[in-house]
């Protein structure tokens, strides 16, 4: 009798039958079941540690808060599409790893050889001959046995034989991967839903917020559309801080599209950034003035006078004691100088007391470049803070060469004068006119505080609508008077219409005066009572008060151990109205940036809150 | 030698589940390799027959048979432990009939002297009316001999087996004298008599290749016996003497695969470091598990021996070669449960 693939199962047959194929090596059988036994066993492996490998999945996807934060520029449903992706790419790894192992522990050749044994029902002929074929075993039983065995392989399919068991599992195994599994669902869950999308769930995105997002989104386009275009290389370089207001209109659209997708925190921080940036553009634009003014000053030689009054410079009030003088600009007087230098004949006194003015000038304009280089005359660091960033020191940079050459042409013009040599003179003072025509005129076509002044107030409009929002106010609209229009605010926050004052003097915590009656006030949803407070002076905050609580007693009671929240709450307004204030140069330069770390260290916020009570 | 198809009783032979060289050899003579199948399946042929008669007169007992038939074949003696009763003698005496040869049967007996069973040298008066000393053979001159309660003799008359167990020859009077071919001892001894019985030193018992446990049959198997009216006839010879050394030689010729060699030294190897082990097997016992594998594999119809063969042999082979410790005894092992403990932990290759 002849079995199928040529394989006799009878020895008592004539040993001719059915056998007219040529004999394989046992070898290249062999070595196809061992790499068919490798991969049976790594199907086997893994179906056995799937639990294992649904396991290494949630803890990938669960972790990827840790381990693929989200950015906040980034939409919320990355998180979900992040969350598969290292799930997956865990459960890659934990596969992988199962797999290696398993390969790794493939049956040797010999085991294999009895495998095909086992597979077809034999008892060692394969292995056996296998065995002798491999010692090259030359007596006459061994040859028999590799002949027998080389008959039985001969034609096997290797595939076909060697097929996979049938997977049974333990009670134990499906609990275990029942286990996983859900492991698996917690992980996506953990790493899906990020922050912004529970708060999105628990505080959706209000009519107000989105609206008000939508506005700094409008005014921070405009901001940026209005911005001065230079043409040149050289004169970008010229361009005063450009990257503080190219970094509030930045900080400005994120914190639109931050608040307009719910992400509330990223929004304020963004906010933050935001004001950061203005102050640093405001700081520069001081600084630069207030430099111009000195090199004016030591041009028109009125240094000695403006000497004692330096207060008067440091505060930024021009003219205040200030002798009168013909020139209004630093490029003016150097101009007036010039003239005055051609016209001037042989006075050696007069000419002396020129080649000083222009040494002090010269000096001014170094001590200016220094000071845009980040150190003032003294070789102090600056501690303003001001371009500490990349943009910031390449703007700095440019400015600080354009002083620098202002202050070299100064510097041949006052030593051509020294020696009279006065052609030479008019030629470095025309090229350092043009220098400090270039710094001046960059200095006024930046204006970018008053360009930035509508971002800066939209973004407190957000400001308070996010705050508004955090306290469960739910209604829509704002500013356009479309939504609740709850203070008049509507017309306030147009700036053009005709809501109430910000300096209309008013009681302390009078509600009367609290409603504005703007024309953007039309259609008006009954809401949270936001009423006007007057803080001090002429300021006024803006507060939800309601029936029978005032503003003050919230910041007076957090020194009494009063309620934390109604400081919270009350606090937005408080800084809008700082920021206002600041802006409007209500306060002395000098004074800013006290009143600003003032408000600062008191705004709330954890510990920092407690911390910082005023 | 001629290939039948049809054995006694009219059965076959079973098939057999190997492969077989095919006419298309890339090394060695086809005609070469078919006369090795056509020894191979004459010698399984004089074993299947002489199985199957075995079976056909001891019921229920069929383990044991094929085992002392592996054993004959394999060139061993075999040591047969049972309760009284149970066949053993039974399977000894039909065996004898069956192979055809001499048969002798010795009832060990405390007072059996050696010269009982090897032959003593007598006086005898030659025609010249002179004397001299005839040497008399002893009832150990057959090609099988029956120790019946081996374990009844002293000592001194087992030990008189040794020589003729292991050498096969007997020593008179300093010359030794060669026993006939096949020499074949099959002992038997009663495990529940403890008094008046000598049990068989360790010496002795490696003598034996395997030691066969006759166990109580069952119910079935009872009801059959009682079925039976009187004894079935004795059967006639179904092979000689000589088919039986032609058996043994083609059993001896049959291969191991290196793997399966050192499976069998694991095996050995490892009854002497199991924990209950007092004492473990022997090189000899090694011999023995080769030889009665390549005597499972002919029976098999294969030409190599296997692993399960190993396997298989392995607790007839080792159980009397173990010598178990006090407090393995007190626990309730005994020798067979170390060997299987031993073959579950050995790994193949």
């Amino acid at each position: 009798m002849s079995g199928e693939g040529g394989v006799v199962t009878n020895v008592g047959e004539p040993a001719s039958v059915g056998l007219d194929v040529t004999p394989e090596p046992l070898a290249r059988v062999i070595v196809a079941a061992r790499r068919r036994l490798g991969w049976l066993g790594v199907r086997a492996e893994v179906a056995r540690h799937a639990a294992l490998v649904c396991a290494a999945a949630a803890v990938g996807a669960g972790a990827r808060p840790f381990l693929w934060p989200l950015a906040h520029p980034v939409d919320p449903w990355r998180a979900a599409v992040r969350a598969i992706v290292l799930g997956i790419a865990f459960a890659g790894v934990a596969l992988a790893i199962v797999a290696v192992r398993a390969w790794r522990r493939r049956p040797s050749l010999l085991a294999s050889a009895r495998h095909l044994d086992d597979a077809r029902g034999l008892a060692e002929v394969i292995a056996s001959g296998f065995a002798f074929e491999r010692d090259r075993r030359e007596d006459e039983m061994a040859r028999f046995a590799v002949e027998r065995a080389r008959a039985v392989v001969c034609g096997l399919d290797v595939e076909r034989v060697l097929v996979p068991s049938p997977q049974v599992r333990s009670r134990r195994e499906i609990r275990w991967l029942l286990g996983a599994g859900g492991a698996v669902i917690l992980g996506l869950a953990v790493g899906g839903i990020d922050r912004v999308v529970i708060e999105r769930v628990l505080n959706p995105v209000t009519g107000r917020e989105a609206a008000a997002a939508a506005a700094l989104r409008k005014a921070a386009e405009e901001a940026a559309a209005n911005a001065p275009r230079v043409a040149s290389e050289e004169k970008k370089m010229l361009a005063p801080q450009p990257p503080a207001a190219e970094e509030l209109v930045e900080a400005a659209r994120r914190a639109s599209e931050a608040a307009q997708r719910g992400d509330r925190r990223s929004a304020l921080e963004a906010l933050e950034s935001m004001r950061k940036a203005a102050r640093a553009l405001e700081a520069d634009e001081r600084d630069q003035a207030r430099s111009l003014r000195s090199l004016r000053d030591e041009l028109e030689g009125a240094s000695a006078a403006a000497k004692g009054k330096a207060a008067d410079d440091t505060s930024g009030k021009e003219g205040a004691g200030r002798p009168s003088r013909a020139s209004a600009t630093a490029s003016e007087a150097l101009a007036k100088l010039k003239r005055d230098l051609d016209s001037a004949g042989g006075d050696k006194e007069s000419l002396r007391k020129m080649v000083e003015r222009l040494e002090r000038a010269e000096a001014a304009a170094r001590a200016a470049a220094e000071k845009s280089a980040g150190k003032d005359a003294s070789g102090k660091k600056d501690t303003s803070g001001k371009g500490q960033d990349g943009k910031g020191k390449e703007g700095q940079g440019a400015r600080e060469a354009a002083w620098s050459r202002a202050a070299a042409a100064l510097a041949e013009a006052r030593d051509a004068a020294a020696r009279g040599d006065k052609e030479a003179a008019s030629r470095a003072m025309e090229r350092a006119e043009r220098e400090i025509s270039a710094l001046e005129k960059a200095s006024r076509d930046a204006a970018s505080a008053s360009r930035m002044a509508r971002v800066v107030d939209d973004a407190s409009e957000l400001d308070r609508a996010m705050h508004a929002a955090l306290k469960g106010d739910r209604s829509g609209g704002g500013r356009d008077g479309n939504g609740d229009g709850r203070d008049g605010r509507d017309g306030d926050s147009g700036r053009d219409g005709a809501g109430a004052s910000r300096t209309a003097p008013s009681d302390n915590g009078d509600p009367s005066g609290a409603p504005g009656a703007g024309p953007g006030a039309g259609d008006r949803a009954p809401g949270p009572e936001q009423r006007r407070v007057t803080v001090g002076g002429d300021l006024q905050a803006r507060a939800d008060v309601r029936e029978g609580e005032r503003a003050v007693s919230a910041i007076e009671g957090m020194g009494r151990g009063g309620d934390p929240r109604a400081f919270r709450e009350i606090f937005p307004s408080y800084d809008t109205v700082v920021e206002d204030g600041l802006r409007e140069d209500s306060v002395p330069a000098a004074r800013r940036p006290t009143v600003r770390r003032y408000f600062s260290s008191i705004r709330p916020g954890g510990d920092e809150e407690t911390r910082n009570r005023p | 030698m001629t290939i039948q198809h049809q054995h006694m009783n009219g059965q076959a032979l079973p098939p057999v589940t190997n492969g077989r060289a095919h006419d298309g050899h890339a090394n060695g003579s086809p005609r070469a390799h078919e006369a090795v199948e056509a020894r191979m399946h004459e010698a399984r042929r004089i074993v299947f027959e002489l199985e199957q008669a075995l079976r056909a007169m001891i019921l229920g007992q069929d383990a044991i048979v094929a085992g002392v038939v592996q054993a004959l074949v394999a060139g061993g003696h075999v040591l047969l432990e049972g309760a009284p009763g149970l066949g053993k003698t039974q399977i000894v005496r039909t065996l004898a009939r069956l192979v055809g040869g001499s048969f002798a049967r010795i009832q060990f007996t405390p007072d059996l002297m050696p010269s009982d069973v090897l032959g003593t040298s007598l006086v005898v008066t030659t025609p010249n009316g002179g004397k001299d000393l005839t040497y008399r053979q002893g009832p150990i001159f057959a090609n099988l001999v029956l120790a019946d309660e081996i374990n009844r003799a002293t000592p001194k008359t087992q030990s008189a087996l040794l020589e003729a167990m292991a050498e096969r020859t007997v020593s008179v009077e300093g010359k030794p004298i060669p026993l006939p071919d096949p020499f074949f001892v099959l002992a038997t001894e009663n495990p529940i008599e403890m008094e008046g019985v000598y049990p068989l030193p360790e010496a002795q018992l490696d003598r034996f290749l395997v030691k066969l446990i006759v166990r109580m049959p069952d119910l079935e198997t009872l009801t059959l016996i009682g079925a039976r009216a009187e004894d079935p006839p004795p059967p006639s010879p179904l092979s000689s003497p000589e088919e039986l050394v032609f058996a043994r030689s083609v059993a001896r010729s049959i291969v191991a695969a290196p793997h399966v060699e050192q499976y069998a030294a694991k095996l050995v190897l490892a009854t002497h470091g199991h924990r209950a082990a007092r004492y473990g097997a022997g090189p000899r016992a090694m011999q023995a598990l080769m030889a009665c594998g390549r005597a499972r594999a002919l029976a098999a119809g294969r030409g190599v021996v296997a692993i399960e063969d190993i396997a298989a042999a392995a607790p007839n082979v080792l159980r009397h070669r173990i010598g178990l410790r006090f407090e393995a005894e007190a626990e309730g092992m005994t020798s067979d449960t170390v060997v299987a403990q031993i073959l579950a932990t050995t790994a193949v290759g």
